[in-house]
């Protein structure tokens, strides 16, 4: 009985790598669209309030323009939304004792949200002209924004949860007994949750298939709506929808700075606005993000110590960080304990077996997910250094400083920031996708952090290499589709943009 | 109301909603690339003016169905977990084929939105054509569900590892053609009666399309006639229970079962009376008066209503059952959540925002596409 344990789970072990690939894949091509989705708004908003206010018709003519690509990316992350969404539940079909439970609450929710952006989406694209008072038709674009963003806290919310398990109160301090803190409130039946984690050990997945079993354990979840006070919840959420408004701004930024480049000479002054605009947009995000970056710091910090140690690169027997032992304990000579300190409390786990994995596959992802980790840091420094100078620039007294510090470089400070504009591009979709790899892989082994690990949780179907591979080549045919299309989009409205008598 | 109900009412809902948009993109899915082979045949402008209209609201359609796709996935995994794993798992390669067909079917959808006029003709059909093979791909999958509810076939195998057992559902190749017949027909015959309305203006192109629409639409309601008929026989014989249910005294079984819906079926065939009536009314009836309005009106709706009103035929008799095992069942409430309490203002909230929701949304596509607002521009390709 033992051993068919065993090769239950050796054989999940070996489906599970295989499922991740496509998995990974899967999640950044959707990323790759919801990034535009969730952060073209802002600037689409920003252009068409500025048009408003001052019946600028190039604000507008440009708001417009730009809004069509929202559209189309919209959909696209719409529809590789629904497939990541099945493809999850079909491939890690075992999660659905998580989303059958904890997730629930946020799943549901979220769907109000998403009809909410693809009713007022559609408004918004095909009303342009409708309303003589225009006000009507930023405010439908508010509330596509305030849905998108609604969205992005509630399917965040389920990713909290894997991260930070909120609800199953002091179960976690027993599993892995570093984490000397509460998770929530004990909104679980802890005998029935640990049944469900031991079935699914045992069986893998297919501890889901017996009915009687999923019906003897009860009630596992009291309090649905426990999620949604996840600490984890608030700073992912800001941390993460900021990235993407920091990403997007930049990159409508460069088409901007491209087109001050090599459009009509006599228009400069026209795209100079609008670079202004969306740089502020992008600089603004910039600004904030060091302040989402540490809230989702001192979360991790708190709740989930392994990805910390690995994501700062601590040695195994742990170390000192002044900078770090200041922002968290008030002490520059405070020592964090490394892995070794932790592999030795194992033993009192209620599930020693678990509490090594979770130390071992924090410390064999370490060297990944800490360059990821400091790669992201410094590219949010640079980010927050290129906004300064942004802001800078307002004021008469700095702006002279860096204009004699640039025209050593032979630059002024509107060429810099107009050139800076492409780089950032580039720097913020690197700390975007860095970031997320972090968040996950420092979670491995876990699905959900301390209690269910991936390879419990992959469907007992055979998942072949050949079936890997042609999911992945279609999800790959997604992404160069999508962004072909979206590239074409991008052109054509600029296109039409250039030659618009503006409205 | 009990939690099974409402998780009952609340998979019903979103299936019917989920299977009438669904039907629509495959039918669109069809007839978008049919009706540009047609147009290069005979070089007709106005006609290909057709073919690129029903793509585009074939593309709205898909945004739709994709949004109930996610109510649906939803209000399966938090409903009925359990089910929801044996079903992926039991059912897991025709889901991968429907999952495959998605996914092949909306990259070709821009594909071939986005290469209209900058590739060959001959190439740009082709695309279209691929582009439908993906659309049906999907109920040639999702529709093994179904099956798979009303005669659990291949369970066993499956469990063991023999994914492909439940294939062997004798219910599933009628069903499934029904499914893929009804969808065209759904499509092609509302196309028709759209364009035959708006051909009351007096223009040529819509008289084409609307006649063009009857020509793919009567043949694939012919056919989705001659497999529905088949279908019922086979589930007399597999599925007694639904079979009892719904045919009421023509089944030969007449068991009795929770809800009658005998007289619904009566109403059914009452309507699918109509849109013969009405499509062959068309045929003939060439004069655009207000006899021929009126059949357009009359096909337009019972065409729109006629593919819901079967999927709740097909849905609802199985209560309070969730699978059916020829004269009984294995009941919902063996699968319905039990880990947690989902609080009953969630379903109740749901439903009314959702048609408050998908109101809105149906009005926002009538006053883009049917009313033309002024100053109202698809982004791209044009």
């Amino acid at each position: 009985m033992r051993c068919d344990g065993v090769l239950v789970l050796l054989s999940s072990a070996s489906q599970a790598n295989l499922a991740e690939y496509m998995t990974i894949l899967g999640i950044y091509v959707h990323a790759w669209f919801l990034v535009f989705a969730v952060g073209l708004p802002y600037v689409v908003l920003v252009f068409e309030w500025v048009g408003i206010r001052h019946r600028d018709a190039v604000y507008l003519t440009a708001a417009r323009k730009t809004s069509y690509v929202w559209g189309v990316s919209f959909a696209a992350g719409a529809a590789t939304g629904t497939l990541v969404e099945f493809g999850l539940v079909q491939v890690w079909s075992g999660s659905l004792a998580a989303i059958g439970t904890y997730m629930f609450s946020v799943m549901f929710l979220e769907l109000f949200a998403f009809m909410t952006e693809v009713v007022f989406v559609v408004l918004y694209i095909y009303t342009w002209d409708r309303y003589a008072y225009r006000w009507i038709h930023w405010l439908f674009g508010l509330i596509v924004l305030l849905g998108s963003n609604v969205s992005a806290f509630m399917i965040l919310g389920a990713n909290s949860f894997m991260n930070v398990p909120w609800g199953t109160g002091t179960l976690l301090d027993r599993v892995l007994p570093w984490e000397k803190v509460t998770y929530g409130p004990q909104a679980s039946n802890l005998s029935a949750l640990l049944a469900l984690a031991a079935a699914l050990s045992t069986r893998g997945s297919s501890a889901l298939s017996n009915v009687t079993l999923g019906n003897s354990l009860g009630r596992i979840l009291t309090s649905p709506m426990v999620i949604l006070s996840d600490p984890d919840l608030p700073a992912t959420f800001l941390h993460t929808v900021d990235a993407a408004i920091i990403v997007v701004s930049f990159e409508v930024s460069s088409v901007l700075a491209y087109l001050y480049f090599r459009g009509d000479p006599n228009r400069r002054a026209e795209f100079l606005g609008l670079f202004r605009k969306s740089f502020g947009v992008a600089a603004v995000a910039s600004i904030l993000q060091p302040l989402f970056g540490d809230m989702a710091g001192r979360v991790e910090y708190a709740y989930q110590y392994t990805k910390f140690l690995a994501a700062e690169g601590f040695p195994p027997q742990g170390g000192q960080n002044p900078v770090l032992g200041i922002l968290l304990k008030g002490n520059p000579t405070y020592f964090f304990p490394g892995f070794s300190t932790l592999l030795s409390e194992t033993s009192s786990s209620v599930i020693p077996s678990a509490a090594r994995a979770t130390v071992l596959g924090a410390e064999e992802a370490e060297p990944l997910i800490f360059p990821l980790y400091y790669g992201m840091v410094i590219s949010g420094i640079v980010l927050f250094i290129l906004a300064a100078v942004y802001f800078a620039s307002f004021s008469a007294r700095l702006a002279g400083i860096l204009e004699s510090l640039f025209s050593s470089l032979g630059l002024g400070v509107e060429k810099f920031l107009l050139l800076s504009s492409f780089a950032g591009v580039i720097i913020s979709m690197f700390a975007g996708g860095a970031g997320w790899a972090v968040r996950e892989v420092g979670r491995h082994p876990w699905t959900v952090y301390g209690l269910i690990p991936y390879y419990d949780v992959v469907t007992p179907v055979p998942i072949t290499p050949a079936f890997v591979a042609a999911i992945m080549l279609l999800e790959l045919l997604i992404f160069v589709v999508g962004t072909a299309a979206i590239l074409w989009l991008v052109r054509s409205q600029v296109q039409e943009f250039l030659e618009a008598k503006n409205e | 109301m009990t939690s099974v109900w409402i998780g009952f009412l609340m998979l019903g809902v979103t299936i019917v909603a989920h299977i009438f948009l669904v039907s629509l993109v495959l039918g669109l899915a069809v007839m978008a690339p049919i009706i540009e082979y047609w147009a290069y045949r005979t070089g007709d402008k106005e006609l290909e003016a057709v073919a690129k209209d029903t793509l585009k609201y074939m593309a709205v359609s898909e945004l739709a169905a994709g949004v109930w796709a996610t109510w649906f996935t939803v209000a399966l995994a938090g409903f009925w977990p359990q089910l929801t794993f044996i079903a992926t798992d039991v059912l897991f390669y025709p889901l991968t084929i429907a999952l495959f067909g998605v996914m092949l079917g909306i990259p070709l959808m821009a594909v071939y939105w986005y290469t209209w006029d900058t590739v060959s003709k001959k190439l740009h059909i082709a695309i279209g054509s691929f582009m439908a093979l993906g659309a049906m791909l999907v109920p040639t999958g999702f529709n093994m569900i179904f099956a798979f509810l009303d005669d659990p076939v291949g369970m066993a195998g499956a469990l063991h590892g023999n994914g492909w057992a439940v294939f062997a559902n004798p219910l599933y190749p009628d069903f499934t053609f029904h499914r893929i017949t009804a969808a065209i027909s759904m499509a092609a015959l509302a196309i028709s009666a759209i364009y035959s309305l708006k051909a009351s203006t007096g223009e040529k192109r819509y008289l084409k399309a609307s006649k063009f629409g009857l020509y793919v639409g009567l043949p694939a309601l012919l056919l989705a006639s001659i497999s529905g008929a088949a279908y019922a026989l086979e589930l007399d014989k597999y599925s007694p229970y639904v079979a009892s249910s719904v045919l009421g005294p023509l089944s030969a079984t007449s068991l009795s079962t929770y809800f009658h819906l005998y007289p619904a079926f009566v109403g059914f065939m009452g309507i699918v009376t109509l849109i013969w009536a009405a499509s062959i009314f068309n045929v003939l009836h060439q004069a655009f008066d207000w006899a021929k309005k009126a059949s357009s009106w009359v096909l337009l709706v019972s065409v729109l209503v006629g593919v819901p009103y079967g999927e709740v035929l097909n849905d609802l008799p199985r209560y309070p059952y969730m699978v059916i095992t020829g004269t009984g069942g294995l009941p919902a409430s063996l699968f319905i959540n039990h880990w947690m309490d989902i609080p009953q203002v969630f379903a109740v909230a749901a439903l009314a925002v959702g048609a408050v929701l998908m109101a809105a949304f149906s009005y926002m596509i009538y006053l883009v596409f049917v009313s033309k607002l002024p100053g109202n521009k698809v982004s791209g390709g044009e």
